[in-house]
């Protein structure tokens, strides 16, 4: 009934068998370190913030868009928690730790709204007009820290070091998120216009859907969430700075698009995110095991994103597009045979 | 002008500039075209006639080389061409002319005209042969319009003249136009007509495509009918007048149908508009939607009653003026949900191609498939497309299949569907059978009556006289975004509709 709108099946399983696959490998390479616990939690550790982050490139590119701002606005946050931490002093306890937590995601809402504005009332694709607010937000981030890192009182670290049933707080926090945007985009009529949105929003506009709000909310919530992983990413440091996570843009739209969201809009399922960034982390793992020594790892393993990105969007259009042939041809094949039946 | 035609003996083969010989073609389920021959003479005008859906357009597409056929052959000029590409058609001669011109507003004359004349070796566009290009084409049709002029601001006559003249000057010699003169007022029509006449004596060959029959009579050498992808009848114009040509093109089987069953107007209409204007597309607009009632928009195309609907719909602004609901005046028509809009273009504005049946009938009316917990329901989603299908027939096996699977009748009564759904107090209609079949357009317009019926207020805007006569209980009509003219639909006919339109500002 709403296959089109999940997009081809086959694109889910080819990405699990992806995840079992990497995972067997990984564990028969490194048997005394790969497989352990510790190795576990360390990997969904450093996958947390950047898989938040590509919560936001798949609710944006649900509805036909893109959030290019959300390092930026990562960092934005990163950098209210700590000033206002400093600004409540050491002392302040648990009232410290909400009034930063607190102020940076307003100012995630803010940016996010501001992109979602700007989006809806100018009607200019969003690439540029994100990639505009995105030099705002770091040029006031390095107005108001001179460039340089900034950092906490250490009042922020539970969240990185805190587990729960075995699992770092932080990605369970992502759990969490991803579960709640899984079950607004497919059970609520938000998510019902976000998909009709992203899927034409001509369409969408003469059938007289909130297109406006829609959009704003989209943005504002990628916002809010961008800030939420700002939030990880100082409390795991204790330091922010503009420049900090400047690759993870590219990586967070590699996960989306590995988990099958169309980069076009209208088709994916967010839960996906969870198998996309597993593969992700377990690449970036298998990446350092085997070239960890050479000077140009780093380089190499850009090589790879990239190269995964065009192979995955490739075969990501052929199977939707393989998809819909034959559920066009059984449509037609039915309607042949009843008719065939009627005029006997 | 009978004398100026030529003679209608059968001439041998090489003088048919356009020869298609049982060409058949098919997409998906739908027979567009079934075993159809047809040929043109050499500098003649021949009509090619049909309802909406009945092939014509896939007709011309197969001559303009754009679709293969699956099978059958196309001669053009004399020469039998395997495998006609669009290329090789241009090469022939051939040159559409398409209902919406094709032209850039903001070029000049001498820039629509030359524009596909090449370039010279530097690449560069050679500005000045164009523009002597321009005026030699233009004189061959007798017009008297400066190349420099930006075509922008020439009247909708004009520009399909520029069409033709671009058509002409690029050595066009089999010239298909697709409802050349649904934008134009009667005089212009003649003036137009008279121009086509001329080239036509000229050696060009003219493939018309209309249902405006006066016309069709009027000006053709042959006419050609065709109903449901098949040839009914083809031959010399002579044999042909106005009501037997309707009788061919909808098989006889539509009976003038008219609706008898209109509620008495009450006091309070349900939504009215007073005074409303929007820039120098529509001004002074006044109309009154009652219950149980339609009421008809009709004009030329471009005249404005298009965007009259849309603003009642809130999809545009209005600048002065207002919309009310029950009397309280509505700001947000947009966001009210007791009125629906059905837009025209289902393939780009209406619906969601790839998604399933039930998808695109549930858009507009979510409250119906929320389940347990107020959270949507896959299940309730597929209940509420089912119940759609039933009620309006759409013919499908299961809701779930996408709507591009769909013929167009029955892709329209999706669209219908998603519209009626919501059960609105108010339904606006923009031209709802285009690209239906024969079949289909008498079910829909059936629907549109007892939707009525049930004491919905519809809103009616139809290029198509007999549409509007088969389904209205009032009807007016715009000219340059102004209601001119109301009257009682028993009051008036086809023709005078035609009529009333054709006069133009006069009116």
């Amino acid at each position: 009934m709403i296959e089109a709108r999940l997009g081809p099946r086959a694109h889910i399983v080819l990405l699990g068998a992806l995840v079992v696959v990497l995972a067997g490998t990984l564990s028969a390479l490194a048997p005394s370190t790969f497989p352990t616990m510790r190795n576990m939690q360390s990997m969904m550790g450093q996958i947390a913030p950047l898989a938040i982050l590509a919560i936001c490139i798949g609710i944006t590119f649900l509805i036909g868009g893109i959030d290019l701002s959300i390092v930026a606005v990562a960092n934005c946050a990163a950098i209210t928690a700590a000033l206002v931490g400093e600004a409540m002093g050491p002392d302040a306890g648990a009232l410290g730790i909400m009034a930063a937590a607190g102020s940076a995601l307003v100012i995630g809402l803010l940016a996010g709204l501001t992109n979602g504005f700007l989006i809806a009332t100018l009607r200019v694709h969003p690439i540029p007009i994100t990639l505009g607010t995105m030099s705002v937000f770091i040029g006031i981030s390095t107005g108001i820290t001179n460039g340089a890192t900034v950092f906490g009182n250490g009042y922020m670290s539970g969240l990185s070091t805190a587990t729960v049933v075995l699992m770092p707080m932080t990605f369970v926090v992502f759990l969490v998120l991803l579960a709640l945007c899984t079950g607004i985009t497919l059970k609520t009529r938000t998510g019902f216009h976000m998909y009709a949105l992203g899927e034409s929003d001509k369409v969408a506009r003469y059938s007289r859907l909130p297109v406006t709000r829609t959009i704003v909310m989209t943005y504002a919530a990628s916002g809010v969430l961008a800030a939420i992983a700002g939030l990880i990413m100082f409390s795991s440091t204790n330091a922010a700075n503009v420049s900090f996570a400047s690759s993870y843009l590219m990586q967070a739209i590699l996960i989306a698009v590995v988990a099958g969201i169309d980069p076009y809009g209208g088709t994916g399922r967010l839960w996906a995110i969870l198998l996309g960034a597993a593969a992700m982390q377990m690449l970036q793992t298998g990446i350092n095991m085997s070239l960890g020594s050479w000077s140009g790892s780093a380089f190499a393993s850009n090589f790879i994103w990239g190269v995964l990105l065009i192979a995955v969007l490739g075969l990501s259009k052929w199977l939707s597009t393989r998809k819909h042939r034959t559920r066009e041809a059984e449509v037609e094949e039915k309607l042949e045979e009843a008719e065939a039946v009627g005029s006997a | 002008m009978t004398t100026d035609r030529p003679d209608a003996v059968a001439p041998d083969r090489a003088d048919f500039a356009v020869r298609v010989d049982g060409v058949t073609k098919t997409f998906g389920t739908v027979h567009a075209l079934d075993d159809v021959s047809f040929q043109v003479r050499r500098g003649t005008i021949h009509a090619l006639v049909g309802e909406n859906g009945s092939g014509k357009s896939t007709l011309t597409k197969v001559i303009a080389g754009a679709h293969a056929p699956d099978s059958g052959t196309v001669t053009l000029d004399g020469e039998l061409l395997e495998d006609l590409t669009p290329r090789d058609a241009l090469r022939k001669g051939v040159r559409v002319i398409y209902q919406d011109f094709a032209l850039f507003p903001n070029m000049t004359v001498a820039d629509n005209i030359g524009f596909d004349g090449g370039v010279n070796p530097a690449g560069l566009v050679p500005r000045g042969k164009n523009i002597a290009r321009t005026r030699s084409a233009l004189e061959t049709l007798g017009l008297t319009i400066s190349p420099s002029t930006v075509l922008g601001s020439l009247s909708t006559a004009e520009r399909q003249l520029v069409a033709i003249a671009r058509a002409v000057s690029a050595d066009g010699r089999i010239i298909l136009m697709d409802e050349p003169t649904a934008a134009l007022t009667q005089k212009e029509i003649d003036a137009f007509l008279g121009t086509v006449r001329h080239l036509a004596s000229q050696g060009l060959s003219f493939v018309f495509i209309s249902h405006k029959l006066r016309e069709v009579v009027e000006v053709a050498d042959d006419v050609t009918i065709i109903r449901d992808g098949k040839v009914v009848e083809s031959g010399p114009a002579a044999n042909f007048d106005q009501e037997r040509i309707s009788n061919l093109m909808t098989g006889s089987a539509v009976s003038n149908v008219r609706r008898e069953s209109a509620w008495e107007v009450t006091e309070k209409p349900l939504l009215s508009a007073r005074q409303m204007r929007l820039g120098s597309v529509f001004a002074d607009v006044d109309l009154e939607l009652h219950a149980g009632r339609v009421h008809g928009l009709s004009g030329l195309v471009g005249c404005g009653k298009i965007e009259i609907g849309l603003a009642l719909a809130g999809l545009i602004p209005i600048d002065q003026g207002r919309i009310e609901l029950d009397g309280a005046p509505l700001r947000e028509a947009r966001s009210e949900r007791t009125i629906q809009y059905v837009p025209d273009d289902r393939l780009t504005e209406g619906l969601m191609l790839n998604w399933s049946i039930a998808d695109n009938i549930a858009m507009n009316s979510l409250d119906q498939t929320t389940g347990r917990g107020g959270l949507q329901s896959v299940p309730k989603l597929g209940e509420l497309g089912t119940r759609w299908k039933e009620r309006l027939r759409i013919k499908t096996p299961t809701v779930a299949a996408p709507v591009s699977a769909l013929s167009g009748g029955n892709q329209q009564r999706v669209l219908l569907s998603r519209m009626l759904a919501p059960q609105p107090r108010v339904l606006i209609l923009n031209n709802p059978t285009v690209g239906v079949d024969v079949g289909s357009r008498a079910e829909i317009h059936d629907l549109v009556r007892s939707v009525a019926d049930d004491g919905t207020a519809v809103l009616l805007i139809s290029d198509e006289p007999a549409e509007l006569m088969s389904i209205c209980d009032d009807i007016a009509f715009v000219v340059d975004g102004r209601i001119t003219a109301r009257h009682a639909a028993d009051e008036i006919d086809e023709e005078r509709i035609i009529d009333i339109n054709g006069q133009g500002k006069a009116a």
